[in-house]
């Protein structure tokens, strides 16, 4: 883009300054300069009309495998970047459960500084709670967080021993930053592969118990009341969870929790006969789940949505259900999966959706971005939200195309994503 | 591929058409209706007598079998399940027999070779968890031989039945067929929400049953410790324990057996018991399902 560039007649919608009206944004540079109904362009600015789509802040992304280093024949982090920007995120984590662990400040340097090569997406890289995710040793927080980590997690393979947990919240208290926590006690998840119910039954499939995850849910909320360090929860998938993060916070617990757009629409009866693009963890459960999920996130008991981006190369997922690896990507399709269902249906007004995709998730972890402020970084995406489409795989950034929404129509659409002032994607008039 | 999705007629059509090849047996006159027919056996699990019993039934419809031995081939060189399939097929193989640790292994094959152009017939012999028809169907035409009919009477399963994929596909069949079904077991072995009454007391889930399957308690499949020890199973769910077999009922059991732990050999020899006359009827079971998969001019329902 040019230095200056005015976006004229677009319908900005910016939940956090209650902005939700047609205004003209002129970015200057990097940064937004201003936001009114009518900008006098000063002579040289590139202005671009955008009547009819609609402007918001680019999106925050608090939970993503971005498989770089080790896993790159599913991902690399300059792919997980164009993903991002065909999503319109702007800000996107990467969980530490690479090969090696992201667990060193070395670690957290190699992935900022390949993002940087990569894509004006600003990449944070989340670092390990324990050397090597092993659940024994503690890493270095003060360290990591210093090389630029924006979090840490045990992401994938959660800490199992309740006293590591509880000194990972102490020291998260005292450095004031955040444990995203994947809650699962893998002694209960066994060698299940998807929900414990008619449906794995029926299948001949062995299932995960829904104790699983809020076992690990309440145990961990109890450390972080007792501890005061900052406890997030992940992909929270059963009516049980959000019961105890409901009572957690009715306690003053430092608690957040996230859910995903699989866990808001779908169900295990979307596994269907073994559709390896159902399986993730956690699992997809019931009916009565996923309408407490909805309900939990319009009641603030969940604060924001997360995709768990989880890319896996095409062979791997063609594998049989119990051998296929858990997860599916995210990235592009969060807003239209989410905007079809709960927008297009009337149940959501398009602020809610856009704050719990933008400034909610910033706040998680400690930030201001997701904002339309002025002299703020130029972080906006550009929406067409009434494009009707058919998903194809043309409209994936990933290196993999485990999705399952894949054929599906869907309304509403990023067209395009601007980060620092830089076009990271962009379609018509942005391209 | 399982026994779910079949309807009674179609289940009727193999039963009596295995009937009348178990006749044909008797009077030495079996025609060979799958004569110069190439069939493949992939077991890629252990088995004993499922596998023999498809060799015979096959034999005796003059079919050749070959048997796959994943132990020596190419799988073990990490040649995915397709390709190998595909080879087998490219070989002649015009119906493929497998079983496979996995569930939902042999749709996912089909799908495969359906998506490669080269379908062909999938015998499903037991695929983990899942389902395991023919022996499915070898138990109602047991019951069958011995009661007239299963329609309106009721069969007892007791044992391992969440990891069994002989009692998935038995119910199922038993099910469709009009039979009573009741699954009977501890708490880790039976689960509610199936559409079958469930009971935790043995004695009063058996009382009044025209037979009782047991199952073998599946310590391959548990991975783990294992929930009941032998000695308090055999106490309370065995066929050994005091009253637990109704007077009049048959008792079956699909091999198998932990002898000693549902069954004692003194069960086995009573008189009420069925155990080898299951594994007979394997064959002209069998028989009626590879001429179901083979044959164009199955009258299918």
């Amino acid at each position: 883009m040019n230095t200056r560039t005015l976006i004229t007649g677009a319908h900005v919608v910016d939940p956090s300054n209650n902005r939700d009206a047609i205004l003209d944004v002129l970015i200057d540079g990097d940064t937004i300069a201003q936001i009114a109904p009518v900008v006098e362009a000063p002579p040289g600015t590139n202005t671009i009309d955008a009547s009819g789509l609609v402007l918001a802040p680019a999106f925050v992304e608090i939970h993503a495998h971005l498989r770089e280093p080790g896993g790159e024949a599913s991902e690399t982090i300059a792919s997980a970047c164009h993903a991002a920007a065909k999503g319109g995120y702007a800000h996107v984590f990467g969980m530490p459960n690479t090969t090696p662990v992201c667990d060193s400040p070395m670690g957290v340097r190699y992935v900022i500084d390949r993002a940087r090569e990569a894509s004006p997406v600003h990449i944070h890289p989340i670092a390990s709670v324990t050397a090597g995710m092993s659940g024994e040793r503690l890493t270095d927080f003060h360290a990591l967080l210093e090389a630029g980590a924006g979090a840490l997690s045990d992401d994938g393979l959660p800490v199992a021993d309740a006293g590591v947990m509880r000194l990972a919240l102490r020291c998260a208290a005292d450095l004031g930053c955040v444990i995203l926590d994947h809650c699962e006690d893998m002694s209960l998840t066994g060698d299940g592969v998807m929900h414990d119910g008619p449906h794995a039954h029926r299948l001949g499939l062995p299932g995960i118990p829904r104790s699983s995850e809020a076992v690990i849910a309440l145990r961990d909320g109890l450390l972080a009341l007792e501890t005061g360090g900052r406890l997030h929860v992940c992909h929270v998938s059963t009516i049980d969870t959000v019961e105890a993060i409901r009572w957690l916070k009715s306690r003053g617990a430092p608690v957040t929790a996230e859910v995903s757009p699989h866990h808001l629409t779908l169900t295990e009866a979307r596994v269907g006969d073994y559709d390896t693009h159902a399986k993730m963890k956690p699992p997809l459960c019931e009916e009565r789940d996923r309408v407490a999920l909805i309900e939990a996130l319009e009641d603030g008991t969940l604060d924001c949505i997360a995709t768990d981006h989880a890319p896996h190369a095409p062979g791997l997922k063609a594998q049989l259900f119990d051998r296929a690896p858990f997860g599916i990507i995210g990235l592009e399709t969060a807003f239209s999966v989410c905007h079809t269902a709960f927008v297009e249906t009337g149940r959501w007004t398009l602020g809610q959706l856009i704050a719990w995709m933008t400034h909610k998730p910033s706040e998680v972890v400690g930030q201001r971005w997701g904002r339309l402020d002025i002299g703020a970084p130029a972080d906006l995406v550009l929406l067409d939200a009434s494009e009707r489409f058919t998903l194809t795989q043309g409209h994936l950034g990933s290196k993999s195309v485990n999705c399952p929404w894949l054929g599906e129509d869907l309304v509403g659409r990023p067209v395009a994503t601007i980060v620092g002032g830089r076009v990271a994607y962009g379609e018509g008039a942005f391209a | 591929m399982g026994i779910e999705g079949l309807n009674a007629p179609s289940l009727r059509l193999i039963l009596d058409r295995a009937h009348a090849h178990a006749d044909d047996i008797q009077t030495g006159s079996v025609e060979p209706t799958l004569a110069g027919r190439f069939i493949c056996s992939l077991f890629l699990e252990d088995s004993t007598r499922t596998r023999l019993s498809f060799e015979t039934a096959a034999r005796r419809l003059g079919a050749e079998i070959i048997r796959f031995d994943a132990s020596t081939s190419s799988l073990s060189k990490g040649e995915s399940l397709l390709d190998t399939a595909q080879t087998l097929i490219a070989g002649g193989a015009e119906c493929l027999v497998m079983r496979h640790a996995s569930s939902g292994a042999p749709a996912h094959l089909n799908a495969g070779l359906v998506r490669t152009g080269h379908a062909v017939p999938i015998v499903n012999a037991g695929d983990g968890m899942h389902e395991h028809p023919t022996q499915a169907l070898l138990d109602v035409y047991t019951l069958e031989r011995r009661l007239g009919t299963v329609e309106g009477k009721t069969v007892a399963i007791i044992g391992d039945i969440n990891r069994s994929r002989v009692a998935r596909s038995l119910t199922i069949a038993l099910g469709t067929l009009g039979a009573h079904v009741r699954h009977v077991g501890p708490r880790a072995f039976v689960r509610e929400g199936l559409g079958v009454p469930v009971f935790n007391d043995p004695i009063e889930g058996t009382r009044g049953a025209d037979a009782v399957c047991f199952l073998r308690i599946q310590t391959e499949r548990t991975g783990r410790a294992a929930y009941l020890p032998n000695t308090a199973f055999r106490a309370l769910y065995s066929g050994s324990r005091e009253g637990l077999i109704p007077e009049n009922a048959i008792i079956m059991h699909p091999g198998p057996v932990n002898r000693g732990v549902e069954l004692d050999a003194k069960t086995l020899e009573d008189p009420r018991c069925v155990v080898l006359d299951q594994v007979a009827n394997g064959v002209p079971v069998r028989m009626a399902v590879l001429e179901r998969a083979l044959l164009d001019e199955w009258g299918e329902a």
